[in-house]
């Protein structure tokens, strides 16, 4: 199954996701956010890595909603040619071009977390539990009341803080928008996938989105 | 610019004008100020430093040193302090100072694999103390996290020494198949290209500044040293690091050499000095943040996020493309020569035409030894702990000190999970972090300082904390394979500090050579002090352990129904445990003497602890060290919020058992968890190791020994909550 990831200056989970996605058999290959001559409905999926694009100066993804492979990704989601998943930077990035409800802002301790947590994964009959490592500054996740009553409306908030970590919206980590196929979430499954890594319930999410979405689409 | 020689003395100037045969003129003079600073040159150094010279060490002459690494793979690694700009300016000191060290790594053409840190700070009473911790620690958090290299080892203290300043030295480790290492040697017929950041005026100076004592008095000059501070941008590093990546791997670069103290006047002056060659460079061709500026302030900006790289005429246009791809300046600003000459053109005027041997290396020192009266005082006393004890709560204030405490709310502000290498992160009781090389090769590393043992005692203080690194490694598994250093000092030209000095680097040289781990690198800070108050000689070491597989790796905390054994002899009345932990916690003081090592002995429990854990007849072992036994056992039992029953007093009265439960002598002692207690006893009687069964573990609510019983959740709480 082929997997764009892609890179903006500034993106650092590239390698990575990269790493992780081909140990789980995916076949792997890497965008950059300029170039000319890619044609994305060649892939099952778009992955945003994490990282900081264009510095994430301004705020977090604001920036790299302005690059070309946007452009090309909204034309790839009308087209319902695979699924889009934002990880980290790639969720900021994803809320910032309005292609998920709402905003990821700064944590509410206003300091960068870096650690281990526990979620909920809730979608139709899946209900997992999932220990995944989360590191970002602005993952405190806020909507306004039109965009909350569409999140909750079409089911979106699919994973869950057990905890407040950050301050977010009750408890959002990541939404999915099953009608365009689109994924965002702040903590990092790639980063649980290894036998040596502290866990490996991002295998867990993947085979999630592999059964779920990617055979379907 | 504002003329600033003050680290060229007349002597000096006097003895470059007799090597050359004339006079400087300004410009050079400049030049020699800064690279004769105590910072790019090791004046007073130097000299010293040759006794860490280590065969085993692979290209110790270069930005930083490596051990090989299993088969195919060097790692190369290195500690490098940002004190100075951090006391100024603690934000940008400290970020700053994550981005030098990285280019250190970078430039080599090694894949980075983590970041480590050292920092230290007076003590909170005192506002601007937190407040420089604040700022230090969001430094390194913005700075490294947006680099994409994962932190995931580092140490803290607060002592009174550092009131008003901030001690800041990091660590960077990288690997790279021995085929493909870049040197910093040039040779004639190169083109000299800059990439990175544009060249500003900030940190103009720095190299000079940062061999000086601050003064917190004088607030002019506090101003112009903030200009000497360099400014910082994560998101060209890591740019650049995607550039320079593509760079190297299309094989487009001869020799590099990051822009570090000095800027650009080091990095080219070292690059042709240890190439023998010459060089022209033309200053206006740099590309520039702003105009007007001076040659003066291009050659010496520390402008950061720029690396100088020397490239054959025909791989030009390539480097050129790369750069623009990812967004990074650019400029071809002067080729290398034949002629051993450092020529430097500004508007095609000749400003200095300089032998770059000079340069490189004008001045070398000796230093005075003497014994200073303080440590011949202080040696003599001995601690004494009054009898009317208050056990628990000594206990607590032991466990609740800042210096030992959890320090999650530091670590959990650092990225420690990025790269997806990570193994064991940072955790509340500290201890050996672990990133997965490859397959066959499983690294560990450990930081860590003792200043208060190094100020007692120089020599034996260095090598305790070299041991006590090298058993921490042991405890986990890996064998100690490299060893890096900082040392901190104050004013050196003071006799007390160079003889700190001097005996700090013979300890470390010694105790090197006889546990058989080389030095790779170090750095040397000076001038450490502000209103004329000495910091504690502080030597900061990072040591690399090596292991085959991960699965080897053994655990640390212990689990429940564990018999718990002391391998190593207990403390005993003869034993001298200066500058132990609890003495300065309990009563604020700094006394008593150090005890030699014994190296074979370390040695010969590493090599048991590998057959033990080979046999698999151990599950756990914390090493003894800070807060002696006590501590020990409280980290090993911390994770699964164990009780335990069973004996910790043995040679001592129980109302004066301080010295037995808290004190840190020199002698290797290791706890071990184990369910397989017979086995271990008889290995132990077998081979005439000292051995004591201190008790077991259990999941009951107390922590009791010696017929004395304590709530451990009271210890626990003490210890977790910041």
């Amino acid at each position: 199954m082929k997997v764009g990831i892609v890179v903006f200056p500034g993106t650092n989970c590239e390698e990575d996701t990269y790493r992780a996605l081909k140990f789980l058999g995916f076949n792997c290959s890497y965008i950059f956010h300029n170039e000319d001559i890619v044609n994305l409905f060649d892939y099952r999926m778009i992955i945003l890595a994490g990282g900081f694009s264009f510095g994430d100066y301004i705020a977090s993804g604001r920036l790299a909603k302005f690059s070309p492979i946007i452009c090309k990704i909204k034309e790839y989601i009308e087209n319902k040619a695979g699924l889009v998943l934002g990880i980290c930077n790639g969720f900021q990035i994803l809320c910032e071009a309005n292609l998920l409800p709402g905003v990821l802002t700064f944590n509410n301790n206003n300091k960068f977390i870096s650690k281990s947590v526990n979620l909920k994964l809730n979608y139709k009959t899946w209900d997992l539990n999932l220990n995944l490592p989360i590191a970002h500054f602005e993952g405190n996740f806020y909507a306004n009341k039109n965009d909350f009553k569409i999140i909750k409306e079409k089911k979106m908030d699919f994973l869950k803080y057990n905890q407040n970590i950050n301050g977010s919206m009750d408890f959002i980590a990541g939404l999915y928008d099953n009608n365009n196929c689109i994924i965002g979430l702040m903590p990092h499954p790639e980063r649980a996938i290894f036998e040596y890594s502290k866990s490996q319930d991002g295998r867990l999410f993947f085979e999630f989105i592999k059964e779920n979405i990617l055979l379907k689409i | 610019m504002k003329k600033n020689i003050y680290t060229l003395t007349k002597k000096e100037y006097k003895t470059i004008v007799k090597r050359l045969g004339r006079e400087l003129n300004d410009f050079e003079i400049l030049i020699f100020a800064s690279m004769t600073s105590e910072h790019c040159s090791y004046k007073h150094s130097k000299r010293y430093l040759k006794k860490l010279k280590n065969k085993n060490v692979i290209m110790q002459d270069q930005n930083a040193g490596a051990v090989k690494f299993g088969n195919n793979n060097y790692i190369f690694f290195k500690l490098e302090s940002h004190n100075h700009p951090s006391a100024v300016s603690p934000y940008e000191g400290a970020a700053t100072g994550i981005g030098g060290i990285v280019r250190d790594i970078l430039t080599l053409n090694c894949k980075c694999l983590l970041l480590g840190n050292s920092i230290k700070f007076g003590n909170f009473d005192n506002k601007k103390n937190e407040n420089l911790f604040n700022e230090v620690v969001r430094g390194i958090s913005t700075y490294g996290n947006s680099i994409g290299i994962p932190t995931v080892c580092g140490e803290t203290q607060f002592l009174d020494c550092y009131n008003n300043y901030a001690i800041v030295n990091v660590l960077a480790l990288g690997v790279v198949n021995p085929n493909d290492v870049i040197l910093s040697n040039a040779k004639p017929g190169l083109k000299v290209v800059i990439l990175g950041s544009t060249t500003g005026s900030d940190g103009v100076n720095g190299a000079t500044f940062a061999s000086k004592s601050l003064n917190d008095d004088i607030n002019d000059e506090q101003k112009n040293d903030k200009l000497s501070v360099q400014i910082s941008d994560p998101f060209m590093k890591r740019k650049l690091i995607m550039g320079l990546k593509e760079i190297f791997d299309k094989k487009l670069v001869y020799a590099s050499q990051d822009c570090g103290a000095a800027g650009i006047l080091s990095s080219t002056s070292e690059l042709v000095s240890k190439g023998h060659c010459g060089v022209n460079l033309y200053l206006d061709k740099v590309h520039l943040r702003q105009d007007e500026l001076s040659p003066q302030e291009i050659i010496l900006s520390e402008s950061q996020e720029r690396m100088v790289i020397l490239v054959e005429d025909y791989n030009i246009n390539q480097v050129l493309s790369i750069a623009k791809k990812h967004e990074i300046g650019v400029s071809i600003f002067g080729e290398t020569i034949k002629d051993k000459k450092y020529n430097v053109y500004f508007n095609n005027e000749l400003l200095a035409s300089l032998p770059p041997n000079i340069l490189t290396n004008a001045f070398e020192y000796r230093l005075k030894v003497k014994k200073p009266k303080y440590i011949k005082i202080l040696e003599k006393i001995k601690f004494e702990h009054n009898n009317n004890l208050d056990l628990e709560y000594d206990i607590c204030k032991i466990l609740s000190h800042p210096n030992f405490k959890n320090k999650s709310h530091i670590f959990e502000q650092f990225d420690s999970t990025v790269g997806n290498k990570t193994i064991i992160g940072p955790s509340m009781c500290g201890g050996v972090s672990s990133i997965y090389i490859d397959k066959d090769n499983i690294l560990g590393v450990s930081i860590d300082s003792n200043p208060q043992k190094v100020y007692l005692s120089p020599k034996n203080g260095v090598e305790l904390s070299f041991i006590e690194s090298y058993r921490k490694l042991v405890a986990r598994g890996f064998n100690p394979v490299g060893v890096t250093n900082c040392l901190n000092f104050a004013n050196i030209e003071n006799e007390d500090i160079s003889y700190q000095f001097v005996k700090s680097v013979e300890g470390l040289a010694n105790i090197s050579k006889k546990m058989n781990v080389p030095v790779v690198s170090g750095n040397v800070s000076m001038y450490n002090e502000t209103n004329n108050k000495s910091i504690f000689p502080t030597v900061v070491l990072a040591m690399v352990g090596h292991l085959d597989n991960y699965k080897s790796i053994i655990n640390n905390s212990f689990s429940e129904k564990e018999t718990i054994f002391l391998l190593g002899k207990p403390i005993d009345e003869k034993m001298n445990i200066g500058g132990s932990f609890y003495q300065y916690v309990l009563q604020d003081k700094v006394v008593g003497k150090i005890d030699n090592i014994n190296y074979k002995e370390e040695v010969l429990y590493r090599d048991i602890i590998f057959d033990l854990n080979k046999k698999n007849i151990i599950n756990a072992i914390s090493p003894i060290h800070t807060g002696g036994l006590f501590a020990a056992l409280f980290k090993g039992l911390f994770k699964n919020k164990l009780g335990f029953k069973g004996t910790l007093i043995f040679n001592f009265p129980q109302n004066d058992c301080y010295k037995e439960l808290f004190g840190e002598a020199s002698n290797p002692r290791y706890l071990i968890s184990t369910t397989k207690q017979n086995e271990l006893k008889e290995i132990f009687d077998k081979n005439s190791i000292d051995y004591k069964i201190l008790g077991v573990t259990n999941v009951n609510g107390t922590i009791s020994f010696n017929e004395m019983t304590f709530d451990k959740n009271s210890f626990y709480k003490a210890f977790r909550d910041t």
